[in-house]
């Protein structure tokens, strides 16, 4: 972790009930939206051979980086999602017990700043996940002689978003899905040294960077989460995260139905009217979200 | 009670006649008038069920109250039409409105009766369950009709299981938010529905 970069990049002041806030905003969403999402998503590609190219090139990068078992990608993140929630109640736990109610960024040490990146990039893969599964069923969908493609469905910033992060999506899944006595361990020996300037450069290479950057974070970018970087309305912003992922676990149980009665060659105009009237919704979500961290950043 | 008193509600599912009967004025245009007028003719729907959903879509906490919770229960017995609720499953393929989003749903709120999870949620259905949408039929799943009826031993004739009324209100209540489930479903199959 580029630890002085990341906490010049925080703000002034983090109140820990927003960390704690956050941690167990992203719980909900994992076990009410995505982890239901991959389930009926599980179900639906039981034995499935994925046809998709993009689909594939996106699995590839995943299966190199996770350890996901014999199963397919979509099976394997969904054996891997509920240990991703046992480490957040973990983490939960250990921001309770070390941060103060008023964190400020100049007073951050390289424990608190592992625990507040964990955070940040357990939000990102909640995200990233529920976004996959669409990209997923629409590119299969296609592939099983759909007429939409990919590019066809969803925006040109939907695709390049997933595209272009699944490195980090593969990374942060690797680190949070490791078993919660070895993440336990990994937090309990990161040193509880006030990040400087001037020991940023030199206690990586002194205690080595296996004690200060344990989840090897260091590449992944620094903005995963605006709330913890930008003043902004963060009630607002959480409750259109939350209705959001909701809107996309309903989307996935719908893009399912669409795939099985594609599967069996029935095209069905009254069921893709109700999919593109929820996607309009998740694009709008997704606009308004997109304008509140542009408008406080 | 028997299928004597059944009429077709808005969306096209069968239900019992004998429940007090709501009906809206719908303005027509002169050219609506002439042009087609079935398309806008209101349809009548359960008044009770109707007024419940109406009430709670305004004022959702009083879901809660014992009263209101009363006027669901008592909507629910009467708006069947049925002493075994499987009988109601069955007679819907009667129904010349229906098709394949009817029968979904209706083995979607078994399923959410039997576990507490639905496929998808009810104002998903509420948008898909269309009398005249252009889809597949109306047909139960293998699975599903197996749960509905057996074949009599050593027969050809099949044996509609038991299922009543009281029994699936009782399981309906007991699932998480079972009870606004109930009232939200009922208001689907029996509510008000003008499709224009």
């Amino acid at each position: 972790m580029k630890a002085f970069q990341y906490i010049q990049s925080l703000l002034p002041s983090i109140s820990k009930d927003t960390v704690i806030e956050d941690i167990a905003l992203t719980k909900s969403i994992l076990e009410e939206s995505v982890i239901p999402a991959y389930a009926t998503a599980t179900e639906c590609f039981k034995g499935w051979k994925v046809k998709s190219p993009e689909v594939e090139n996106i699995f590839k990068v995943i299966s190199r980086t996770v350890d996901l078992g014999r199963g397919n990608v979509i099976n394997g993140i969904y054996d891997l999602l509920p240990v991703v929630v046992e480490n957040l109640e973990y983490i939960s736990k250990n921001a309770q017990k070390i941060l103060n109610e008023e964190v400020s960024a100049s007073g951050f040490s390289y424990k608190r700043a592992n625990i507040l990146q964990l955070v940040e990039g357990a939000s990102f893969l909640a995200k990233y996940a529920s976004k996959l599964l669409v990209y997923v069923f629409v590119g299969e969908t296609h592939a099983t002689g759909g007429e939409e493609s990919i590019r066809q469905t969803l925006t040109p910033i939907e695709v390049a978003w997933i595209t272009q992060n699944v490195s980090y999506f593969a990374k942060m899944l690797a680190i949070l899905s490791n078993k919660p006595n070895t993440v336990q361990a990994q937090l309990e020996g990161i040193p509880d040294i006030i990040i400087n300037k001037d020991n940023a450069e030199v206690l990586p290479s002194t205690l080595g960077e296996h004690k200060v950057d344990p989840f090897r974070m260091g590449f992944i970018p620094v903005f995963l989460n605006p709330i913890y970087h930008i003043r902004m309305s963060i009630a607002e912003w959480q409750a259109d995260r939350y209705n959001r992922a909701k809107d996309e676990l309903e989307l996935v149980r719908l893009r399912r139905v669409r795939l099985e009665k594609q599967a069996q060659g029935n095209a069905d105009a009254h069921l893709q009217k109700e999919i593109d009237y929820v996607e309009r919704r998740i694009q709008s979500l997704d606009a308004k979200i997109a304008k509140m961290e542009k408008d406080y950043g | 009670m028997g299928n004597e008193s059944m009429r077709v509600y808005p969306r096209g599912f069968i239900g019992h006649a004998d429940v007090e009967i709501g009906k809206d004025q719908v303005r027509q245009s002169v050219f609506q008038k002439i042009g087609e007028p079935d398309k806008i003719q209101p349809k009548p729907y359960n008044a009770e069920i109707t007024d419940i959903y109406d009430e709670l879509f305004k004022v959702p906490y009083r879901i809660s109250v014992f009263d209101v919770r009363e006027r669901i229960l008592k909507a629910g017995l009467d708006c069947f039409g049925f002493k075994n609720f499987y009988d109601w499953v069955l007679i819907q393929e009667s129904s010349n409105s229906v098709n394949e989003y009817h029968s979904r749903f209706i083995e979607d709120t078994v399923k959410f009766i039997e576990t507490g999870k639905r496929t998808l949620s009810l104002q998903t259905w509420a948008r898909l369950v269309e009398p005249n949408a252009n889809t597949g039929g109306f047909s139960y799943s293998e699975d599903f009709l197996k749960k509905i009826k057996k074949r009599i031993t050593g027969t050809n004739q099949y044996q509609v299981n038991n299922f009543p009324i009281p029994s699936l209100l009782r399981q309906w209540c007991i699932q998480p938010n079972g009870i606004e489930d109930l009232y939200m479903s009922m208001y689907i199959l029996f509510g008000r529905y003008n499709q224009i």
